[in-house]
C-alpha cells in the first residue's frame, strides 16, 4: 500500500553503533561498522558510542536528530528485547515518533555468540545494520491506542507467595481477588511445623 | 482416523502414523529432534 | 497423607483458614436420610447443604499474580530407597506433620512401624533434585536447610537422637543459614559427604541400613538406623500447564514459569500484566518468596495506578479498496478480530488485535498491512542482507516471543555458534508469508529457516498452526519448481531454548555447506514471479485444497 514510508519527504536516517564496552566491540569491528553504515542508502551520519544507552550515548541521539534533521533512526546494540523502550522513549524525547526508531541486535545475535570470529561476527553486523536500515527506510509513524485498566487484581494460589501479594495489594488499596483450589488457604507452608532460619511455627 | 506419511527435512528419516482429522500436534523427528516434517497423503516417491 | 484417620466432614487441620468444616463428598454418604444426614442434623447454623455445587464467579481484572506455588516430589520411583515398601521410610513432609504438635501423633514423634520413638534417624538429601537420571537436574534451593532445621529441631525436644546426614553438598548460603549448618554440626549430627546406593530393611526389628561412601575420608560407612527421612525435592505444580496456556507462558528447561528476563525481570512474565510470585517461576525459601510477591505486588500496583496502558501500533489494517471480500482472513484470526460476512468487506476491530499478522500473511491481494511488520518492511531486509555473498547465508525468519528470545538466550549464555546466520524479527512465524521466503531463495539465500514457538507456547493462541500450512505448502512448491525442499527448515524454538537455538544453526551451516552455487541458481530463475493472474488463481486452489 504504502510503497514507502518518507511521504514524499526526503529520507535521512542516523546510525548508532554501539561497542557495549567490550561485549560488541570486543568480538566485531565496530569502527568498520560504523564506516559500512555510512556508505547505506539514506544514511546521513553514522555514529559510534560506548555506551549508547548511557545518557550521554542517548543525548548524542538527540543531538544528531536535531543537528542533522534525522528522521528515522537505527540503533546497533543489543536485543530489542531489553532496550526498545530505552530508545523509543530516547527519540521520542527529541521530537521523533518512536516507531521511526529500528534496532540491530549486534550483542546477543552477534557478538556473544561468535567471541572467536572476528571477521565473520563483523561481516554479520554489517548485514545485520544493513537490514535495520532497510527496514527503518520504511518505518511509519504510528500511534498507539490507550486502555484503561481494569482497576482489579487477580492472584492465583493462596500460599505464601499468594497470600502476601494479595495482602500487599490490598494494602495499596486495590481490589484483590485470591484463588485458591483447595480448601484452606496456606498452602505447602502451613503444612510445615517449624520453619528456617527463625525455627518458628509456620502459621 | 487415516495413516499418513511423514518425512524429516533434516535427516530424512520417514515413518507413517495414524492421524485424526483437525489433529492439533507439535511433529518432531524421532530420530534428529528437527520439527521440519513434511507430511504427506500417499506415501512419498522413495529420496533417492 | 494417610498418616490419621479423620471423618468425612472435617477441618482440615487446626489452625486451617478459614476455620470451617468441609465435606469429602468422595465419601460422603449425602442426605440420603436412611444412609446418614447426621451432620446436617445437628447443624444449629444450617450450613450444610449437601446439594450445593461449584458455582462460576466471573471477575473483569486488570493485573495477574500467578503463585501456584509447587508440588513435592514423590520418590516412590526411587525404588532403592524403598518408600511404601519400608514403613520406616518417610518423607520430609511427613517428617513435618510427625514432629508437629498439631499432627496426627500430637507431636510425640515415633516411628510408623511400632510407635516407638527412634533413636537412630537418617536424611537422605537430594531425592529429586540435582538427578539428570530421573529428569530432575536441578537444584531445590530449601531442602539442605530443612534438613539441618529438622535435625536442630530433633536435638532440642529429644537431645538422645543420633542423626546421620547423607549428602552431595550442603548448600546453606542464606542469611543465618551457615550459622544454623555449624549449629547442627555442634549438636553432634553426623554430616557424610555421599549418598547410598539403596536402603535395606531388617525384617525383625524393622531396622533400616544404609551403606554410604564417605567421600570425604574414602572410606565405606555402613549406619543402622530406626528411621530414615527422605529429604525430597520439589517440583513444578501440575497445574502449570492449565496455567500457562490460559495465560500463554512459557517453562524454563526445569519446568518452572519462564520469567521476561533472569535478572532484570525476574518477577514479569512474558504476557503483559501476569507477574510471578514464589516458588513456580523457580525453587525458593519462604523469604524469597515474600520478597518476590512484594516486588510483583508493587508491579502490579503501579499498572493499576497508571490507569491505562498502551497498546503497541503493531495491529493490521484493511484497506477496503483492495479486499476482495473472501474472507479468509476472518477464518484465520486466532482472536476473530477480522469481521466479516459473505459479500462484505473484512474489517479488523484494533482492540482485539493482538498483531501476530498472520491475515497478513495470508491476503493474496495485498490488502491488509501489518503496521509495523509491512511486507515492504520485511522484504527490504531479506534484500538487503542477501546483497552481498548470499552463498555464504543462513536466512532465518524468527518470531519476537521464543524464537528470537531463545537466539538472546544462546547470547546470554554465551553458547557459540556459526556466523553464518541472517535473523529477521517477526511477532509471530505465522506473519511469514509465502512470498517472503521465496523471496529469499530468489536473492540467493541457500538455506531458509522458519521458526516459532512451540505449540503449547504461541503467543497467538494458536497462530503459529498456519505456518506449518505455508512451509508445507511452500516444500511442494520448492519440489514442484525442481529446488529441493530441503533447503527450506522449519523449527520450534522456545525462549528458554538458547541451547537449542545454538544447535539449530550449526545444523543449518551443516546444511548450508552441501548447497551447490548450481542449485542457488536455478532456484533464483525457477522461483521467479510468474504472471499475475495465473498465480492467483493457482494459489486460490492451494488454498481450497490444504484448507
Amino acid at each position: 500500500m504504502v510503497a514507502n514510508a518518507s511521504n514524499g519527504d526526503e529520507l535521512r536516517i542516523g546510525v548508532f553503533v554501539c561497542d557495549c564496552g567490550l561485549n560488541i566491540a570486543g568480538a566485531v569491528d565496530t569502527a568498520d561498522v560504523t564506516e559500512y553504515a555510512k556508505t547505506l542508502q539514506d544514511v546521513v551520519c553514522a555514529v559510534q558510542n560506548k555506551y549508547t544507552c548511557a545518557d550521554p550515548g542517548q543525548n548524542e541521539i538527540k543531538d544528531a536528530i536535531k543537528l542533522h534533521n534525522l528522521n528515522r533512526v537505527v540503533v546497533a546494540s543489543c536485543t530489542p528485547r531489553q532496550h526498545e523502550p530505552t530508545f523509543r522513549q530516547c527519540v521520542h524525547e527529541a521530537g521523533l515518533n518512536p516507531y521511526l526508531m529500528e534496532m540491530a541486535n549486534l550483542r546477543e545475535h552477534c557478538s556473544w555468540v561468535h567471541p572467536n570470529d572476528w571477521d565473520g561476527a563483523t561481516s554479520k553486523a554489517k548485514d545485520l545494520v544493513a537490514s535495520a536500515v532497510a527496514r527503518a527506510r520504511f518505518l511509519q509513524s504510528q500511534e498507539e491506542m490507550a486502555v484503561p485498566v481494569t482497576q482489579r487484581a487477580l492472584v492465583i494460589g493462596g500460599g505464601i507467595a499468594g497470600i502476601e501479594a494479595a495482602l500487599q495489594l490490598a494494602e495499596q488499596g486495590h481490589k484483590v481477588t485470591l484463588v485458591e483450589k483447595t480448601a484452606t488457604i496456606g498452602g505447602i507452608m502451613a503444612q510445615l511445623d517449624k520453619t528456617y532460619p527463625t525455627m518458628d511455627c509456620s502459621i | 482416523m487415516a495413516i499418513a506419511y511423514f518425512r524429516c527435512m533434516m535427516c530424512g528419516h520417514e515413518w507413517e502414523d495414524e492421524v485424526e482429522r483437525g489433529d492439533d500436534v507439535e511433529r518432531t523427528c524421532t530420530k534428529c529432534r528437527s520439527n521440519s516434517i513434511r507430511q504427506f497423503k500417499s506415501k512419498p516417491e522413495p529420496k533417492e | 497423607m494417610g498418616l490419621s484417620s479423620r471423618k468425612a466432614i472435617y477441618i482440615p487441620f487446626p489452625q486451617a483458614v478459614p476455620s470451617a468444616y468441609t465435606l469429602d463428598m468422595e465419601n460422603c454418604l449425602g442426605n440420603n436420610p436412611i444412609a446418614c444426614g447426621k451432620c446436617q442434623d445437628v447443624c444449629e447454623q444450617d450450613a450444610i447443604d449437601y446439594d450445593d455445587q461449584d458455582e462460576l464467579i466471573v471477575r473483569e481484572v486488570g493485573a495477574v499474580v500467578v503463585a501456584i506455588g509447587l508440588d513435592v516430589y514423590d520418590p516412590t520411583e526411587m525404588d532403592e530407597y524403598g518408600y511404601t515398601r519400608f514403613e520406616n521410610v518417610i518423607t520430609s513432609m511427613e517428617f513435618e506433620r510427625l514432629i508437629c504438635a498439631g499432627g496426627p501423633t500430637d507431636g510425640h514423634f515415633v516411628r510408623p512401624s511400632d510407635v516407638t520413638r527412634p533413636k537412630r534417624i537418617g536424611f537422605i538429601q537430594c531425592v529429586g533434585s540435582r538427578n539428570p537420571a530421573i529428569g530432575r537436574p536441578y537444584c531445590s534451593n530449601i531442602c539442605c536447610m530443612n534438613t539441618i532445621k529438622d535435625t536442630l529441631l530433633l536435638a532440642d525436644h529429644y537431645p538422645d537422637t543420633g542423626n546421620v546426614v547423607s549428602y552431595q553438598d550442603i548448600r546453606a548460603f542464606g542469611k543465618s543459614f551457615e550459622d544454623m549448618f555449624q549449629r547442627s554440626k555442634e549438636m553432634g549430627v553426623r554430616y557424610v559427604r555421599g549418598l547410598p546406593g539403596d536402603i535395606e530393611e531388617d525384617p525383625e526389628t524393622g531396622n533400616l541400613i544404609i551403606t554410604v561412601e564417605n567421600t570425604t575420608s574414602g572410606k565405606l560407612e555402613r549406619h543402622e538406623l530406626d528411621m530414615v527421612v527422605l529429604s525430597v525435592g520439589v517440583i513444578p505444580p501440575k497445574d502449570l500447564k492449565k496455567i500457562s496456556g490460559l495465560l500463554t507462558l512459557s517453562k524454563t528447561s526445569d519446568g518452572f514459569f519462564m520469567e521476561s528476563h533472569p535478572k532484570l525481570k525476574p518477577v514479569d512474565a512474558p504476557t503483559k500484566g501476569v507477574y510471578f510470585a514464589g516458588f513456580c517461576e523457580s525453587p525458593k525459601d519462604i523469604k524469597e518468596s515474600v520478597c518476590q510477591s512484594g516486588a510483583a505486588a508493587s508491579k502490579v500496583g503501579a499498572l493499576l495506578n497508571a490507569g491505562e496502558i498502551h497498546i503497541e501500533a503493531i495491529t493490521s489494517v484493511i484497506d477496503p479498496d483492495l479486499c476482495t471480500e473472501c474472507g479468509i482472513c476472518a477464518g484465520l484470526c486466532p482472536y476473530s478480530a477480522i469481521v466479516w460476512e459473505k459479500g462484505q468487506k473484512a474489517e479488523v476491530i484494533e482492540a482485539a488485535c493482538a498483531g501476530c499478522g498472520c491475515c497478513g500473511a495470508a491476503c493474496k491481494f495485498g490488502a491488509i498491512t501489518m503496521r509495523h511488520f509491512t511486507d515492504d518492511q520485511l522484504v527490504a531486509q531479506v534484500q538487503a542482507v542477501l546483497e552481498h555473498e548470499p552463498d555464504e547465508k543462513v536466512f532465518v525468519f524468527a518470531c519476537n516471543w521464543c524464537s528470537y528470545a531463545g537466539g538472546d538466550m544462546a547470547g546470554i549464555s554465551r553458547l557459540e555458534y556459526p556466523a553464518s546466520n541472517r535473523v529477521i524479527r517477526t511477532m509471530c512465524s505465522a506473519r511469514v508469508s509465502e512470498e517472503m521466503v521465496l523471496e529469499a531463495f530468489r536473492a540467493g539465500a541457500p538455506v531458509v529457516l522458519v521458526s516459532g514457538c512451540h505449540y503449547a507456547d504461541c503467543h497467538y493462541i494458536n497462530a503459529n498452526r498456519q505456518t506449518v500450512v505455508r512451509v508445507q505448502r511452500l516444500w511442494n512448491k520448492l519440489e514442484k519448481a525442481g529446488v529441493r525442499p530441503e533447503r527450506l527448515q522449519l523449527e520450534w524454538i522456545s525462549a528458554a531454548e538458547g541451547q537449542k537455538f545454538a544447535k539449530v544453526m550449526k545444523e543449518m551451516e551443516v546444511l548450508r555447506a552441501t548447497v551447490t552455487p548450481e542449485e542457488i541458481a536455478h532456484a533464483r530463475e525457477a522461483l521467479k514471479p510468474k504472471p499475475k493472474k495465473e498465480k492467483v488463481k493457482k494459489e486460490a486452489k492451494a488454498e481450497s485444497v490444504t484448507s
